[in-house]
Order: structure tokens, then sequence, then C-alpha cells
């Protein structure tokens, strides 16, 4: 079995845009405890949070996310 | 290009029925309002929980015994009343207070609100704790009004109060804080969002395990001692709850931090 975890680029999408993470919230509908917490790895995103996160941002969830085998 | 969102000022009707605004008013005046609203209810809550808790002592310890039962009902009564002035608060706020683009804007403030409530359950506990023991003691020994000579029933008065509004309180108030039930429906989101949900499911976890092993306790109390295990139960109920919202309120604040 392949533990995998999930990595993102969560932080350098939102600073490239210039947003905040309560910014980003807003965008994406969700909490900002939920941008910090997603950006730092502690929280793993449902696929209905992902792809609003990819939406709010511009891009796609591949784009946002990848996984990272251990 | 991102949009933010609409402009940070309206006018006009804010909800159906509602009187139109005179002019522009900022979302950081409805805000400001908002907390206004809040500090009261702080203060409101502070002076009802210090009254209750002086008044119910003074009734204790140094009223005659039927004032027992009384201070409780006193107790009940206002705690009952604190409970009508915050829903009557919570559901006539400042209009356009509950706007989506508003809640947005305060759902830091909203969540930090939750955990700080959270804190204040295993105090709570500690409140409860002498007159639950004395209570519990008074029934498992026959009967207080036997051994007081007190009129049938006054002496468990306190008890059944206790038991019949204070704990289904504490259970339904956690339940609230936690799933974000009871809040108004534009704030429901904010208290039941993904990460709420997934902190709530650790906690509840714990909270669990908490149950489970104070039942094995009391269970294990029983067996030496029957009036232990009954003794015990109360504080198994009433722990595993605050375990599970203190453990919330923890996950909530290393949300908060993990940046």
């Amino acid at each position: 079995v392949v533990e995998r975890s999930l990595g993102n680029r969560l932080k350098d999408a939102r600073t490239r845009l210039d947003l905040t993470q309560a910014e980003l919230a807003l965008l994406a509908g969700v909490s900002r405890k939920t941008i910090n917490t997603v950006e730092n790895g502690v929280f793993v995103p449902s696929t209905l949070l992902a792809l609003a996160l990819a939406q709010s941002l511009g891009m796609s969830v591949e784009e946002l996310f990848y996984l990272v085998e251990k | 290009m991102i949009d933010l969102g609409p402009p940070n000022s309206h006018s006009g009707p804010d909800r159906p029925g509602a009187p139109m605004s005179t002019g522009a008013v900022t979302d950081e005046q409805i805000i400001a309002q908002l907390r206004g609203r809040q500090r009261w209810a702080r203060w409101v809550v502070f002076a009802v929980a210090i009254a209750s808790v002086l008044g119910g002592a003074f009734a204790y310890y140094f009223g005659r015994r039927h004032m027992i039962a009384a201070s409780w009902w006193a107790v009940a009564a206002a705690g009952s009343l604190t409970l009508a002035a915050l829903i009557w608060l919570m559901r006539t706020p400042p209009a356009a207070a509950y706007e989506a683009r508003i809640v947005a804007k305060r759902t830091d403030e909203l969540q930090r609100s939750r955990s700080r409530v959270l804190w204040l359950f295993p105090l709570q506990i500690l409140l409860f704790a002498p007159a639950i023991i004395k209570e519990t003691q008074h029934i498992l020994d026959g009967g207080a009004d036997r051994l007081l000579g007190l009129p049938r029933g006054i002496a468990t008065t306190g008890y059944l109060v206790m038991m019949a509004i204070g704990l289904p309180t504490m259970m339904v108030t956690t339940l609230m804080v936690l799933i974000g039930a009871g809040y108004p429906k534009a704030i429901r989101p904010v208290m039941d969002d993904e990460l709420s949900r997934a902190q709530r499911a650790k906690a509840i976890a714990s909270g669990f395990v908490a149950s489970f092993v104070g039942g094995l306790i009391a269970l294990a109390a029983g067996l030496i001692q029957p009036r232990w295990a009954v003794l015990a139960l109360p504080f198994v109920i009433m722990g595993s709850l605050a375990v599970a919202a203190v453990h919330f309120a923890i996950l909530d604040r290393q949300a908060d931090a993990s940046g």
C-alpha cells in the first residue's frame, strides 16, 4: 500500500493574485480558517472544496493540488 | 480578474417587509452595531450568572431548608430569561446583519466566539458538581424528604430542576455550538462548514472515548459500592460533553494558528 498525502500550491497561487486568505475565503465561500488549514496541509479538502478553490483562483484542480507519495 | 463582490455599502430594503434605509450604511457600521449588541448580551449573561450564583449560594447555605428548592427554581428562571433575551438579540439583528456579505466578513469572529463558549464547559461541571453530589446522595439515602423531615418532594426539587433543565440545556448547547443548529439561517453555513465538520468528527470521537472510559470507571465503582456508580453517572455524561467541547475548541485554535 502506497501512503499518499495531498500537496498544494494554494499559497503561491493566492499570493500571485495578491489575495489575502480572507479574500480568497470570501471568493470560495468558506472560512479563512479553512484556507489556512488547507494551505498548511492540516486539512485535506473534499473534492467539492478543491474544485471551489481552483475555480476561485482560475486554475484547474490538478494545477492546485498534487499527490505526494511517501 | 478576481471579483471580490459588491461594493462596501448598500441601501434599500434589507429583507422582505423591512423599511427602506434612509441612506447608505457601510458594512463596517452594521458590524459595529452587531458588536454593540454582543457586548450587551455578554453583560446580561455575566450579570445574570453572577446574580444566580450569589443568590443560589446564599439561599443554599444561609437560607431555611425550603429555600434550597426555591433557589434552584430562581436559577432556572434566571437562566431561561437570559436565554430568551439572547434569542431575542439574535433574532432581531440590525438591518442587513445576516446578509451573506456581512456574515462572510464576520466568519472569523463568529467561529472564535463559538470556541470561547466551549471553553466554559469544564467550568460548568465544576459549578454543578457540589450540588449534584449532594442532591444525588439525598435521593440515594432513601429520600431526603424523610431524612430531613421536609414536606414530600421539596428536597428533591433541586435535583429534578437540575436534571430536567441543567443537563438538557448543557447537551443542547453543546450540540448547538458544535453543529451550528439554532443559529439564524445565514450563520449556519459558517458554523457548519467543511472544516468545522471535520473538527467536530474528531471532537465527538474524543467525547465517545471519554464516555466509554467514564462508563467503565462508573461500572467498576458500582461493583464496589453501587451508590458510587449513580453518583458518577452525571459526571460521565457531562464530562464526555466537556471533552468533546474542549477538543473542538483546541482544534479550532490550532486551525487559527497553523499559519
